[in-house]
């Protein structure tokens, strides 16, 4: 990974807490029918999160919208998937190491006549066709999240995460795209769930995982033969001017 | 049934997967019982040591052995040890509680989860012997990478806000931790 992506520069702000769009995707080809749902590719992710970011959510001190794109990633990575285990595994060892404290007196009783408790309604039903972890923030039939058009190809799902400077949402841009120059003011996490995009720094196909901060500016584009869905995580406001603000400003009402 | 009494069996030397195997299989509240006499205590002190209070920390220790009651049959030995799962359960009944967020998580059987490949059978470790490497290896980490887990977790600071609040360039934090991954998963790796 080439330096400028590993240091982010001062100012901003530090934790991965808040969200704002990722990816301004503006191209010129007429609205296509697009999926609906994600279709499993074979092959495994090239692009990974950081240690330091599985990190995060190994031990439980990344914001929601965060976990959320790394649970999804993890889906798609097994390479991943053992990096957190070892991380979790470590964790508990680290609780073992505390002195421990003594549950109050009934607490195994209480616990025990609550045993067949009926369990509590379960959430409403998950959409079909997407990792599990996306499906439960998507919901389905009457209570489907709606897409909305943006325009010049692009289409956004904002996700209902809790309340945070740090934001998830689902865009989805038409296949040969190309999107305009841009910076990010913020730090902006992207991992591709269907069809592909390229910038400098390579092609990000299914499960890919890319982290881009201020020092970034990039030019991606879309593969042509079908549109291309991510899941986008952002924690700073994007700050446009002129035309592309325009643009832009159904984005920075996140 | 909850007023039938229960007879608890002497359990203390049954591994812990067993007694796992023994709720999943045969709903055997002898097992849970002892299970919550082995890792109540830990988890309570697990989150008063993150700022819960006694209180909060009972209630979220009784959530989690609930699911531990109600999860057992999802429990794989050849993922991880029972401390661990329990653990992890606790972990995020704490961030629903007292972060009041969800916590997404990959669900082991979704149809789209990329498999990992299966390692030759005389190669895998037992998940705990596994975790007897790891302990060893975490045990041998050079101090700066210790102490940096450690504020992570027990502080429960991510890496971006250990770069602020301590000074340190986020490159400086986010390389320690990748040293230190990579120190435990050689061990894990056995090489
Ligand atoms: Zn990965």
């Amino acid at each position: 990974m080439p330096e400028s992506r590993e240091n982010f520069p001062d100012g901003i702000d530090p934790a991965w807490r808040g969200a704002r769009i990722s990816r301004i995707l503006i191209g010129k080809e007429p609205w296509e029918t697009r999926r609906s749902t994600v279709h499993t590719k074979s092959g495994l992710p090239e692009h990974h999160p950081e240690e330091a970011l599985l990190l995060d959510y190994a031990f439980g001190n990344a914001a929601e919208a965060v976990a959320l794109i790394l649970a999804i990633h993890l889906v798609f990575c097994p390479r991943c998937r053992a990096t957190v285990a070892a991380m979790e595994s470590a964790a508990s060892r680290l609780v073992e190491g505390l002195p421990s404290r003594p549950m109050r007196e009934a607490a195994l009783d209480r616990l025990l006549l609550r045993l067949d408790e009926p369990e509590a309604v379960a959430e409403p039903d998950a959409a079909l066709g997407y990792p599990a972890p996306l499906a439960a923030y998507l919901g389905s039939g009457e209570q489907a999240r709606p897409w909305r058009k943006l325009g010049r190809g692009i289409e956004q799902l904002v996700l209902p995460t809790a309340p945070s400077a740090t934001r998830a949402m689902l865009l989805r841009v038409a296949a040969g795209r190309r999107m305009p120059k841009h910076t990010h003011r913020g730090n902006e996490l992207t991992l591709v769930l269907q069809g592909d995009y390229s910038d400098q720094y390579g092609r990000y196909a299914q499960g890919d995982f890319e982290a881009a901060d201020g020092s970034l500016t990039h030019s991606p584009a879309i593969g042509k033969d079908e549109p291309c869905v991510s899941l986008v995580v952002l924690d700073a406001p994007l700050r446009l001017a002129g035309a592309l603000g325009r643009i832009i400003n159904p984005f920075v009402q996140l | 049934m909850s007023g039938e009494p229960i007879i608890l069996a002497d359990l203390g030397e049954v591994e812990p997967a067993a007694l796992v195997a023994r709720v999943a299989e045969g709903a055997d509240r002898s097992a849970f019982a002892e299970l919550f006499r082995r890792f109540a205590p830990r988890l309570k002190a697990y989150l008063m040591r993150l700022g819960a209070d006694e209180g909060g920390a009972e209630e979220v220790v009784q959530e989690a052995m609930l699911t531990v009651w109600r999860r057992a049959a999802t429990f794989d030995a050849r993922q991880a040890s029972v401390a661990t799962w329990i653990f992890t359960i606790a972990r995020n009944k704490r961030i629903d509680r007292f972060r009041r967020e969800r916590r997404p998580e990959f669900d082991p059987h979704d149809p789209m989860l990329a498999p990992a490949a299966d390692p030759a059978p005389d190669e895998s470790l037992g998940a705990q012997q596994e975790e007897c490497r790891l302990a060893e290896a975490l045990a041998a980490l050079p101090a700066e990478q210790a102490d940096l887990l450690r504020l992570a977790f027990f502080d429960s600071l991510s890496h971006a806000d250990i770069a602020a609040r301590s000074g340190l360039p986020l490159g400086t934090v986010k390389s320690r931790v990748r040293l230190a991954l990579g120190r435990l998963r050689r061990a894990l790796d056995g090489s």
